[in-house]
């Protein structure tokens, strides 16, 4: 144990010194009451059942492009792309002149359980795209899917093409079956129909649980020892309480849709392997053609790039970007380099089409 | 919502907090010299891993988390047995951190600076803890073993809700 310099005396100083700290710690955060509901202005333009679409107001003249919808995941909160002043991306397109739309999937309840895949991708996105095609005037949009809502927002585009504009493709996987992807091995073995059959609506803390599982010392005992660190400053104490409300802000899953993603995408891998049907009409990518920006996030523990990466060879677009973010899974909506990075990336990569 | 978040429940709050402090005394004790004996520096220290991971392997949202009911006995059985098989895999990935946490800090040169502040220790049982995990947790065993443990928590929930 050669590296081993502890010094007794200082231990002992260490150990009150951070049990203070937490102590203090705990008392603060006991004073704090963060809203985490999106900081930008915004109003809706559609509601579906749980479903809200919603409309972000301009910060900056018009780049005069198309408009853009975000898709986010069925899985938490679509908050984080906007989750306080300085860490947004929502604003950092905003101010770039983009016409942002945000799909807010809402909290299903046992009323939704049935919800499908079909009921997601084709009519409620559709319905969206369609409110904002005729709201503009235009034949297609810009489409940004983010995760799971990328797969989705891949989806749609194949069976839609007409309807899409540009897609961008963020955190998203697309080979299910590649060798880092730990949350596809596991999902592979479960039995979802006894699942699914049993609970109705899968509960997001389970999926929550799944997700801290795939580094639990990182993502929990060394993310709460920090707060030591941070004690005594209320700024980085509501920025972690704010980022922890989002984490445990889980959506349960309908169970329906649920089935088929966990069936069809991760142990079935029918994305890429062919043989995906969403509301009994194939998926094929190679009727996607439009020009796709795919960004992924080197360091990401949930969508590892190699399950993003695959995305440059099954579509038939001619117009294919990759870029890869030096970051991990959150970092890429909510880090500092984020922040300036992904929004010009985004907004320069649609000038240019 | 928030049912498991730590901010929204004063009670644990504390706990989760607390056992962050428990965390350094238990390495503080490690390696300054008051491991009850028999016991090595890296048995001390597999204990907080195990409790961590075995609390892992309890999905929340399934209602299994009771006593053993009556009216669910071979679904409780089922349980058990899976959460024993889990026991197994807690404390392979437990002693393997501790392989790892030795023979980093056995490490030599410019990549492995001195270790000053049990702060730097805790940081690096972390990774030594999450490195092992990984190599257990992309294995056909642990995924099994994860599967089994849902489908007799699924089971189980039956067999509680049942007349």
């Amino acid at each position: 144990m050669t590296r081993l310099a502890l010094d007794p005396a200082r231990m002992a100083e260490e150990m009150a010194e951070f049990s203070r700290r937490m102590t203090l710690a705990a008392q603060q955060l006991a004073t704090l009451d963060v809203r985490a509901e999106g900081c930008s202005p915004r109003r809706e333009v559609l509601r579906r059942d749980k479903m809200v679409l919603w409309r972000y107001e301009p910060s900056a003249p018009s780049a005069g492009l198309a408009p853009l919808v975000i898709c986010y995941a069925l899985v938490n909160r679509p908050y984080m792309m906007d989750l306080q002043p300085g860490r947004s991306l929502i604003r950092g397109l905003l101010a770039h002149g983009l016409d942002v739309y945000l799909v807010d999937w809402g909290y299903p309840g046992p009323e939704d359980s049935h919800h499908s895949l079909d009921d997601y991708v084709n009519r409620d996105l559709g319905a969206c795209i369609e409110r904002v095609r005729e709201a503009h005037g235009v034949e297609a949009v810009n489409l940004l899917g983010v995760c799971q809502g990328g797969t989705m927002s891949l989806c749609h585009t194949a069976l839609h093409p007409a309807q899409v504009r540009n897609l961008i493709t963020m955190v998203t996987p697309v080979d299910f079956h590649t060798g880092e992807n730990l949350l596809s091995k596991w999902a592979r073995k479960l039995d979802v129909d006894r699942l699914v059959n049993a609970l109705g609506n899968v509960p997001g803390e389970l999926l929550n649980a799944a997700f801290i599982a795939l580094m639990p010392l990182r993502l929990t005992a060394r993310k709460y020892a920090g707060l030591a660190d941070i004690a005594d400053d209320r700024a980085a104490l509501e920025n972690f309480l704010r980022m922890e409300r989002w984490i445990h802000d889980s959506p349960d899953q309908a169970g329906a849709a649920f089935r088929e993603f966990i069936r069809a995408f991760f142990q079935e891998n029918r994305l890429v392997r062919g043989g995906l049907e969403i509301g009994g009409r194939a998926v094929n990518l190679r009727a996607i053609s439009c020009p796709i920006l795919n960004v992924f996030a080197s360091q990401d523990h949930l969508v590892p790039p190699s399950a993003s990466i695959p995305l440059k060879d099954p579509t038939a677009s001619r117009d294919y970007t990759p870029f890869a973010f030096d970051g991990g899974h959150i970092g890429i909506y909510v880090s500092r380099s984020a922040q300036e990075l992904l929004p010009r990336t985004i907004a320069q990569w649609l000038a240019s089409r | 919502m928030f049912k498991d978040m730590p901010f929204w429940d004063p009670d644990l709050l504390q706990r989760t907090l607390a056992e962050q402090a428990k965390d350094l005394a238990s390495l503080a004790a490690a390696f300054g010299g008051t491991v009850p004996a028999g016991q090595s520096n890296f048995d001390a220290l597999g204990k907080p891993l195990i409790e961590r991971y075995q609390r892992l392997f309890m999905p929340p949202g399934l209602g299994a988390t009771g006593g053993p009911p009556a009216q669910a006995g071979a679904a409780f059985l089922r349980y058990q047995q899976a959460m024993e098989r889990f026991a197994k895999q807690a404390n392979a990935i437990a002693v393997n951190a501790g392989e790892r946490l030795a023979a980093a800090l056995a490490q030599t040169g410019p990549a492995a600076p001195p270790i000053t502040t049990l702060r730097e220790l805790h940081s690096l049982w972390i990774e030594c803890g999450d490195a092992a995990y990984a190599a257990a947790a992309h294995g056909d065993e642990f995924a099994d073993a994860q599967a089994e443990l849902v489908a007799a928590c699924i089971e189980l929930r039956a067999g509680l809700a049942a007349p």
